[in-house]
């Protein structure tokens, strides 16, 4: 079986590399502003707006599905298996001119770090997590007692099971295995955060690994958006976009809204006359919102700071996780 | 300015007149453009046929390039003056499209390592899969010249895959009273006409139960995806057992496999006798692999089957491009330090390999002397 590790420490992406030693500028500067800028700006997880968690995921790492990746996003960890492309189990859902594609969150136990008071217990709930997720099967009776889930899975599994299925269905070249199925099942081990962005990426991971044929690679970013109201009372309204938040910084008191983001990062370089890097030809996927309301302001800074911060970055990494794949099967196979 | 994608080698600035080849890149993301390496460039192995590879290289660049701003007609875009460079073919992961703007371009929709053939001229990309689908055979290729604009909706031709020596696991259900219903471990099960075994006739014919292996060759290809394939025990070439009169299907649409009516010097017995090549596997055990793996088993000289022949342990082993391997061997002590060998030799390189099969078998050897 062959594993890969990869962080992005090696990833080539403007707000991930240098995380700490910007933070320690931003604060420096902040200390002339007023005190309510610099209340509000600060993220609690210290991190600067336009930072990226660190990442890191192993390809392969299960040996019976066709595909596999796990992906780590900060404290939250997602697995993924792809199965496919194989014959539908049920006639019914067979589709004589594409694949369909069918995507299942199977849920054991989640560990959220806020138990609704805001605690930051990242540490203490992920070790939890991951001695109770052997436990599947009896998952229904202990989810009682559980705290309550962090937003973006509040909503029921059935819609971001589907969103997640368009959002990877207009990637995957479906017309290449008609009367085929290929079934993703995602596995949610911790969750901090950008839970559903994360299982999208993981997705892309495990399909990369299957070997499936893709039309690009859809790249998904969190965002959380506060509409703030004239904050510096300069007589402006502003926005204020965190990417790749926790789930503490998604919830906080309630007056943000989350955007999961997912652009086609390859599409961008298809036309040939995009700058180098993701600007104009980005193709936005899919998108989903929760929490409260979005201004246009706000729902625009979103898609410019995913093309210009996180879809890079994501991409590259994505880019080096394959190379380092394919790097190890040079030395040992296609002699 | 081009957009390219980032490669661990520094790109000199992209083309017209530029004497130096770029090192395409090793790994490719669906969605990459390649056009720059494919049309332009052919690597070579010689330094003689590289100057003049690159003179045709740069030719069919600036052919390309005036004739988008000519015609809009696709088919001039193809057109290659110089006689002396076939253009080249595109292999499996990846597909040629014409942009809105007229263009041209090769992209790769899958993720895996970009390889070049140059004996038949093939660039493909290689993925690791586990599941045997026609897209996944490095053989499937189409010459450029021979694209029309209606190809770039995803057909897959129906001579893929035609030709495989695949291994396969005899279901429970028949697909009708003529055909068993064979698990190759593809998209969809394969069709296996009763009677299509060597000297079979209807009184006199192997009775294959449920759970049985078979050792088989793909006759009828994937037709797109859309159909069943067939698979059959006969050798060289032909349709199902029952279907004599349709030998003529293979043979139209090959392009892909020559060597078609031969089946490579198998050997052509009575399924009676156990010494034809296709046909139930008995006992042993039977095992999956990457498709990567079984290609590399597949290969002449394959370090660890070589150290394992050289070892002197009695043994048979059985490869199908699907990725199954048969195992079988008089002692289960020898079947299970083969199965072993086989799956460490994917992760190790070649050196490795010969040791660690060395000293497996001595640790065996040890252990049956006992």
């Amino acid at each position: 079986m062959t594993n890969g590790d990869v962080t992005n420490k090696d990833a080539v992406g403007d707000g991930v590399s240098h995380q700490h030693q910007h933070q320690h500028q931003h604060q420096q500067n902040e200390q002339i502003l007023t005190p309510l800028r610099r209340r509000r700006r600060h993220r609690p997880s210290g991190r600067s707006p336009t930072t990226l968690r660190p990442m890191s995921a192993e390809l392969s790492s299960l040996s019976r599905p066709d595909g596999s990746a796990s992906l780590r996003v900060g404290n939250t960890h997602v697995l993924c298996a792809i199965h496919g492309p194989t014959m539908p189990r049920n006639a019914r859902y067979e589709r004589h001119d594409k694949c369909a594609l069918s995507v299942a969150f199977s849920r054991g136990l989640i560990a959220s770090s806020t138990g609704g008071g805001g605690m930051v217990g990242g540490a203490g709930g992920g070790v939890e997590g991951e001695d109770v997720v052997c436990a599947t099967a009896s998952s229904n009776a202990s989810r009682k007692n559980l705290p309550p889930l962090p937003p973006g899975l509040g909503a029921t599994e059935r819609e971001l099971e589907r969103f997640v299925k368009d959002a990877l269905s207009h990637c995957v070249l479906l017309e290449s295995y008609p009367r085929c199925v290929i079934q993703v099942i995602v596995q949610i081990v911790q969750a901090d955060g950008s839970t559903l962005g994360s299982a999208i990426n993981c997705a892309l991971l495990a399909l990369l690994d299957a070997g499936i044929a893709m039309r690009g690679v859809p790249v998904a970013t969190t965002c959380a958006v506060f509409d703030d109201e004239d904050v510096y009372d300069d007589g402006e309204d502003t926005t204020t976009v965190w990417l790749d938040p926790t789930a503490e910084e998604e919830s906080g008191n309630g007056n943000r809204g989350i955007v999961v983001l997912v652009t086609n990062a390859s599409s961008a370089s298809s036309d040939g006359d995009a700058p180098n890097n993701i600007g104009d030809g980005a193709i936005v996927v899919a998108m989903h919102t929760f929490g409260s309301p979005i201004s246009l302001d706000g729902l625009l800074s979103t898609i410019e700071y995913s093309n210009t911060y996180s879809a890079p970055a994501i991409s590259a990494f994505v880019r080096l996780a394959i190379e380092k794949k394919v790097k190890r099967e040079v030395e040992t196979l296609w002699s | 300015m081009e957009v390219l994608p980032p490669t661990p080698v520094d790109l000199p600035s992209p083309p017209d007149g530029e004497s130096a080849f770029d090192q395409p890149p090793l790994a490719v993301l669906p969605g990459d453009d390649l056009t720059r390496f494919i049309l332009r460039e052919l690597p070579q192995s010689s330094s003689s046929s590289s100057s003049s590879s690159s003179a045709g290289g740069r030719k069919k660049k600036s052919r390309i390039a005036t004739s988008t701003t000519s015609s809009s007609h696709g088919d001039d875009d193809r057109e290659n003056g110089s006689s002396s460079i076939p253009p080249p073919k595109i292999g499996n992961g990846l597909v040629v499209i014409r942009l809105r703007n007229g263009r041209v371009v090769v992209r790769a929709t899958v993720a895996g390592r970009l390889v070049y053939r140059p004996p038949s001229r093939t660039w493909y990309v290689a993925s690791n899969p586990r599941r045997y689908h026609p897209t996944h055979s490095p053989l499937s290729s189409t010459s450029l010249t021979r694209i029309t604009s209606s190809s770039s909706s995803g057909g897959v031709s129906a001579s893929l895959g035609v030709g495989d020596r695949v291994i396969g696991i005899v279901e429970d259900q028949r697909a009708s009273a003529d055909y068993y219903r064979i698990n190759i471990f593809g998209s969809h099960p394969a069709l296996l006409h009763v009677l299509s075994f060597e000297g079979a006739t209807k009184r006199n014919r192997p009775q294959l139960e449920p759970g049985m292996l078979v050792y088989c060759r793909v006759v009828r290809g994937f037709g797109g995806g859309r159909m069943d394939p067939e698979v059959s025990c006969r050798v060289g070439g032909g349709g199902g057992g029952g279907d004599a009169g349709k030998s003529t299907y293979n043979c139209d649409r090959v392009d892909v496999h020559d060597d078609d009516d031969d089946d490579g010097g198998a050997a052509r017995k009575d399924w009676m006798t156990n010494e034809g090549t296709y046909g139930p596997l008995v006992g042993g055990t039977s095992f999956r692999v990457p498709l990567g793996l079984a290609r590399e088993l597949l290969l002449p000289k394959n370090a660890v089957l070589d150290a394992l022949d050289k070892s002197g342990m009695p043994f048979e082993v059985a490869v199908g491009t699907n990725g199954v391997v048969w195992v079988n061997s008089p002692e289960p002590i020898i079947t299970i330090m083969i199965v072993n060998a086989i799956r460490n030799s994917e992760v190790m390189a070649e050196d490795l390999v010969r040791g660690m099969v060395k000293v497996m078998v001595k640790n065996i050897k040890r252990e049956l002397d006992d």
